[in-house]
């Protein structure tokens, strides 16, 4: 698709809505999951930590 | 060898009378909420006979939904549930018979409140005949897939939204072939393979949904 | 040999070895998916043509299938799972099983809304209730019962399996719901709006709708894996296995050794 066609087409706000949302959400669960992933590591570290300076 | 499964369901419509408050206000509740349908759309006798499936069986689930909600609580509350998983008799059996004594009280006064109904909705005799041979298998359905649900969410907190959550989703084909029946009669058509499909569809529901709530109870007690 | 590879399986039911395994999955999920997508969206956006009956809005198509196909894969793999975890008790089919859970859900949602965005241009209606709709509409409300259900009981143990139970009772219902609402939809059917007429197909469209399907399933790979591996730790906070995780690489090392 060249730029002029895209700013022309009349579909063109379907599909970034489609597109937008569809990668925004993947990418938001990405981060999110990484995230939870990184506190349950976190968690067990302070556990660890405690456990070493009993 | 009947003998312990017929006491059991003398108990259970015993102690389901004994809430007879609960019984009314169900009633109430599909009544109420039949009686909106015309307040909120329209007194149109032609468009109320349209609309007047949908809303009989909508009526209907939700006021079984609603009827779950201490289908098992107090029997697992004060530990009756546990003697009936210890007293030798096979949990889908003892499940099956408080399934049927609760819809003796909730689900064929639905039933019988058809000819109510047909006046409400203006509906032929014939009309009102084919919508409490609909209700009949439907609510019956309705209460043993409801079994299941009530299972998995009894003891739980505020489980009212999570049981229609649960359960709204097996509830659409007996909504969608209970209302096609009632429907088709309306239309002159021709009920009987409605009602036969719903009937199959309580065949299939009689031993699979109370072997499933047999299963959510092990786990709820486990 | 075959004795290898049943004690392969057998480790990988353990929650530590899962742990390690996966470990060396996930990146490579990673790559994959983002290849995949880079490819995906180049020939989808760059070099496809335009249909040409519905010109551009069919590039929508190439996020549109692959989700609704995820969507019904990843609720089957939850019922596989269920299964696994309901008649053997393996506790990882349970960790496995609601980390597909959100996933499955999203790509439910996913299929509606890009479904709704496609049908607008293309039928002049965001929504008509049309067989296949509503019926991935209930599909979505299966995954968040699923979910609810799973997150409403405060024991793990017992939430796993009444979650297990209901995602059984929902795939032995997903047929009958398919099957009803099709046929209701045959009934009521007003509108002249027919999905499955398929047009044919440029090879590069084809191409495009492949690289896709192959980006999400490496996604869904990647993202369940690395969900299933935060939940692991969650569950086994107490295990010494996962405490040493926490451990600095060269003294980690040495602890797994005398472990193993």
């Amino acid at each position: 698709m060249h730029m002029e066609a895209i700013m022309t087409d009349p579909h063109t706000p379907f599909i970034l809505g489609s597109w937008l949302v569809a990668m925004a959400l993947l990418g938001l669960e990405t981060i999110l999951v990484i995230r939870r992933r990184r506190q349950a590591q976190r968690a067990l570290q302070r556990a660890r930590q405690r456990q070493g300076a009993m | 060898m009947r003998h312990p499964l017929l006491a059991l369901l003398r108990r259970d419509l015993a102690l389901f009378l004994r809430r007879r408050q609960d019984l009314i206000t169900l009633l109430g509740f599909f009544l109420i909420a039949l009686a909106l349908f015309p307040l909120g759309i329209s007194p149109e006798p032609e468009l109320l006979r349209l609309i007047a499936p949908g809303a009989v069986w909508i009526a209907a689930l939700f006021a079984t939904v609603l009827s779950l909600e201490r289908l098992f609580t107090d029997d697992l509350n004060d530990g009756t549930l546990e003697q009936l998983l210890l007293c030798g008799q096979p949990l889908a059996l003892v499940v099956l018979i408080r399934l049927l004594a609760h819809w003796l009280l909730t689900g064929l006064p639905l039933v019988l409140l058809a000819p109510l109904i047909g006046l409400q909705f203006s509906l032929t005799l014939q009309e009102t005949v084919v919508l409490a041979l609909a209700l009949l298998p439907g609510t019956l359905t309705l209460t043993l897939l409801g079994g299941i649900g009530a299972g998995l969410t009894a003891g739980l907190r505020g489980s009212g939204g999570l049981v229609t959550l649960l359960l709204l989703p097996l509830y659409v084909p007996v909504l969608i072939v209970g209302t096609t029946a009632i429907a088709a009669a309306m239309a002159q058509g021709e009920a009987q393979p409605y009602l036969l499909l719903l009937a199959a569809m309580l065949a299939a529901a009689l031993p699979l949904a109370p072997w499933a709530t047999a299963a959510a109870l092990r786990i709820t007690l486990d | 040999m075959e004795q290898d590879g049943r004690i392969r399986w057998l480790k990988f039911s353990s929650p530590r070895h899962f742990y390690h395994l996966v470990d060396r999955v996930i990146p490579w999920a990673w790559w994959v998916a983002g290849i995949a997508l880079v490819v995906g969206l180049t020939i989808g956006f760059l070099i496809a043509p335009a249909d040409y009956q519905q010109g551009n809005s069919y590039r929508i198509m190439f996020i549109h299938v692959p989700a609704a196909w995820m969507s019904m894969f990843i609720y089957l793999l939850i019922a596989g799972y269920a299964f696994i975890h309901l008649v053997w008790r393996v506790k990882m089919a349970d960790v496995m099983a609601i980390s597909l859970a959100p996933t499955g859900a999203i790509f439910a949602f996913l299929s509606l809304w890009t479904g709704a965005l496609w049908g607008r241009p293309t039928w002049g209606a965001y929504w008509v209730w049309d067989a296949r709709l509503t019926s991935s509409l209930l599909l979505l409300l299966l995954y968040l019962g699923y979910m609810a259900l799973h997150a409403a009981i405060p024991d793990r143990q017992r939430a796993g399996r009444a979650a297990s139970l209901v995602a059984l009772v929902g795939v032995v219902n997903v047929p009958i719901i398919y099957f009803s609402v099709h046929w209701w939809n045959t009934l009521h059917q007003g509108a002249s709006i027919t999905l499955t007429a398929a047009p044919t197909m440029a090879g590069t469209m084809f191409a495009a709708l492949v690289a896709m399907t192959v980006a999400c399933w490496a996604y869904t790979i990647a993202v369940v894996l690395t969900r299933a591996q935060a939940e692991t730790l969650e569950r086994e906070r107490g295990a010494l296995w996962a405490a040493q995780l926490a451990d600095p690489p060269h003294t980690r090392q040495e602890a797994d050794k005398e472990h193993v």
